[in-house]
């Protein structure tokens, strides 16, 4: 899979850190496609909506996990859900700033996650993350 | 206590001695009295009288062995013992083990009963006050820590947002040398700033009772502490080499093996020379039987003779130059406590530091 022609969907409730992340994916040339959302709950509408349509589907979610009402796990236990009617398989990676040893575990061994990565986005860490998984 | 009187049992074999005793007190104080333990059992469990008075010599039971029971179903109550003084060795096995609080000798006076119910009473009260004291320190250090917690979190979070948009705009075309050399000093002062944050947060989860006990895999845990550390201090011109040996499965609770490790790499690449050479810091782990040992040093400033003695110390700074909290080593020194080691440290001014940790396995 060319890493530059992937849709990206970035969930965090603050905008600032939306702003980061899809400017730099974009500098990095890495996705041509990005969905934004502020809040779990309409990152899953979305997804609900969409579900058997696998073009507007995203390739990759990055989810913040200390999100309030609905946070990152909560997304991903809806998601679990969600999973089996969507049209596409897509990859998770949770992207938080957590420095608690919980949510650190919790991430590690959650089957949905493929990976837990730190803020802020080192995104060669991510395009060799991505190119290891979608090679095989 | 005016409108609420002092709740006392008397238990004896003898109807003779309870009818007295209630004749005598039963104006002042709230009066019950059994026969046999299992009616004063049943009146514990009814009335949760303050004060316990027994009979030492029993058909079906003795007082000491009475009260020995009381004391498991029932700890708050002031016990006191009636004895004849014949019961010597019993009676001070049972004081010495704190099963009573007094006795009292056979025939006993209205006057000595009072004093003991009056200072039992007192006793009970302190007791209780020191109780809810505790509970109060205990609450307020709970919510303390919590908003240290909590705090910590928020101030993460912002700051990684900034340290994202520092890199972003280095990464922006047609940006000035000048001004990349100021968005790298930003990137440090945060990278400080980051580490003193995850330093209050490991101290907050040390203080609490969270543990991972696991088998240590040394090289993985190592290597995610570098990666952590990746943008730390002058960590690209370092070199690292990291040396694992023995066989044996080492158990420990890998949550402040890694407080330990991180703080202690940390160091070692924060109290680096300034100038060029061939940086250096060497970790090295020693797996035998039931411990483990632990050797991190480093080709950097090194501490000062007279400071080795206070590094461990809360907030304490040997090198005012380097910019440091000086929390680091005291999480380091109270994270060893817990795992039962135990560090060493030696250092040379201008030639290096190097910590020896040892921990036991906890099998």
């Amino acid at each position: 899979m060319d890493v530059a022609q992937l849709h990206f969907m970035l969930i965090d409730d603050n905008k600032i850190d939306l702003f980061l992340h899809q400017k730099l994916l974009s500098i990095s040339k890495i996705g041509n496609e990005f969905t934004t959302y502020n809040s779990a709950e309409m990152a899953l509408i979305m997804l609900d909506k969409n579900s058997n349509e696998a073009e507007r589907l995203p390739d990759i979610i990055l989810l913040d996990i200390q999100m309030p009402h609905m946070n990152g796990f909560d997304f991903l236990d809806a998601f679990a859900v969600l999973e089996g009617k969507l049209a596409k398989r897509i990859i998770i990676y949770t992207l938080s700033s957590t420095a608690d040893s919980k949510d650190t575990n919790r991430m590690k061994n959650h089957p949905l996650i493929a990976r837990a990565l730190k803020k802020p986005l080192e995104v060669s860490i991510l395009i060799q993350e991505v190119k290891n998984r979608t090679s095989h | 206590m005016e409108d609420k009187k002092i709740k006392i049992l008397y238990l004896d074999d003898e109807v003779s001695n309870l009818n007295a005793f209630k004749a005598s007190f039963r104006r002042d104080f709230q009066i019950y009295t059994a026969i046999n333990s299992e009616q004063a059992f049943k009146l514990i469990q009814e009335h949760k009288p303050e004060i316990i008075f027994s009979d030492q010599r029993m058909p079906e039971m003795t007082g000491v062995e009475f009260f020995n029971v009381v004391r498991l179903i029932y700890p708050e109550a002031i016990r006191i013992l009636i004895t004849a003084f014949t019961d010597v060795k019993d009676l001070i096995e049972a004081i010495n083990k704190g099963n009573i609080y007094r006795y009292i000798g056979k025939p006993w006076n209205e006057g000595e009963i009072r004093q003991s119910i009056l200072n039992g009473h007192e006793m009970l009260k302190t007791r209780r006050r020191l109780e809810e004291k505790v509970l109060e320190l205990e609450r307020t250090n709970e919510e303390l820590n919590r908003f240290i917690y909590s705090a910590s979190h928020d101030l993460r979070a912002p700051l990684m947002s900034v340290l994202g948009l520092v890199k972003v705009a280095e990464l922006e075309e047609g940006i000035d040398s000048k001004s990349l050399t100021f968005f790298s000093m930003i990137e440090s002062s945060i990278n400080r700033l980051d580490i003193f944050i995850q330093n209050i947060i490991e101290y907050y989860q040390n203080s609490r009772s969270i543990s991972e006990i696991r088998i240590i895999d040394f090289e993985p845990l190592i290597q995610a502490i570098l990666e952590n550390l990746r943008y730390y201090g002058n960590n690209k011109s370092i070199h690292f080499e990291i040396e694992i040996s023995g066989e044996q499965e080492f158990i420990s609770d890998e949550f402040r093996l890694r407080i330990i490790l991180s703080n202690l790499i940390s160091n070692a690449i924060k109290y680096q020379k300034d100038q060029e050479g061939s940086k250096k810091v060497t970790i090295k782990v020693t797996k035998t039987q039931d411990h483990a040992e632990i050797v991190i040093s480093d080709n950097g400033i090194g501490i000062l003779e007279e400071h080795l003695k206070n590094i461990f110390k809360m907030f304490f700074r040997a090198d005012v130059e380097k910019s440091g909290s000086g929390i680091g080593l005291y999480i380091v020194k109270e994270a060893l406590e817990k795992l039962d080691g135990s560090i060493d440290v030696n250092s040379k001014r201008n030639l290096g530091t190097s910590f020896q940790i040892n921990i036991p396995s906890s099998k």
